[in-house]
């Protein structure tokens, strides 16, 4: 049985592709929890509610001209689009090659993070507006 | 209309994109990142006003 190697994701932000400088990427997609459970039941029953994601990266920061840096600080603050592709962009979208893709409010960035001799590197977690798209067409 | 100018978009570096085309995008933070600018629309000439014919010689 196949196993996924992440190797060459596809990151982009506000269709800006960041993907050479991020090192880690998850999307957490998370729903409320409702409860629906009413007389007569034998258990609890529940359904979901409303989608509460969110999708984390860690990005090498890098000040160059049109890199990570001069991309991320003008969306802070705001929505910016994402479309995260598991198996690269190369790679045509399919059942087999799923795109991710929405909204994220961008509310947090550290343009500077480290120590003595280490990789600056910036570690967020933004917040999804709205929901999450599976794109496999 | 808007000039790509960084190869970090989905569009080809020095190409031109419509506002159609960045639907759902930040442009501002794109043009602030350094990956848009707005292009060159082109100078129209002034009209140059028409000759005014001289008067014919009286005889």
């Amino acid at each position: 049985m196949a196993r996924i190697v992440l190797t060459d994701v596809s990151v982009l932000i506000n269709s800006v592709d960041l993907s050479d400088h991020v090192a880690s990427v998850e999307i957490a997609q998370n729903f409320d929890e409702v409860e629906t459970t009413a007389f007569g039941d034998a258990g609890r029953t529940r359904v979901a509610g409303l989608e509460d994601s969110s999708l984390t990266l860690s990005f090498h920061n890098d000040f160059a001209s049109s890199s990570v840096d001069q991309t991320i600080a003008p969306l802070v603050g705001g929505t910016a689009s994402f479309l995260i592709a598991p198996l690269g962009t190369a790679v045509a979208i399919g059942p087999t090659a799923p795109r991710y893709s929405g909204t994220v409010l961008v509310t947090e960035w550290s343009p500077v993070n480290g120590s003595v001799g280490e990789l600056t590197t910036a570690d967020v977690t933004w917040p999804v507006s709205g929901a999450i798209a599976r794109g496999t067409a | 209309m808007w000039t790509v100018t960084s190869d970090r978009t989905p569009w080809p570096l020095g190409a031109t994109v419509k506002g159609s085309q960045l639907r759902g995008c930040n442009i501002d933070a794109l043009v602030a990142g350094g990956h848009l600018a707005p292009a060159p629309t082109a100078k129209r000439r002034p009209v140059e006003p028409a000759p005014v014919p001289a008067d014919e010689p009286k005889e």
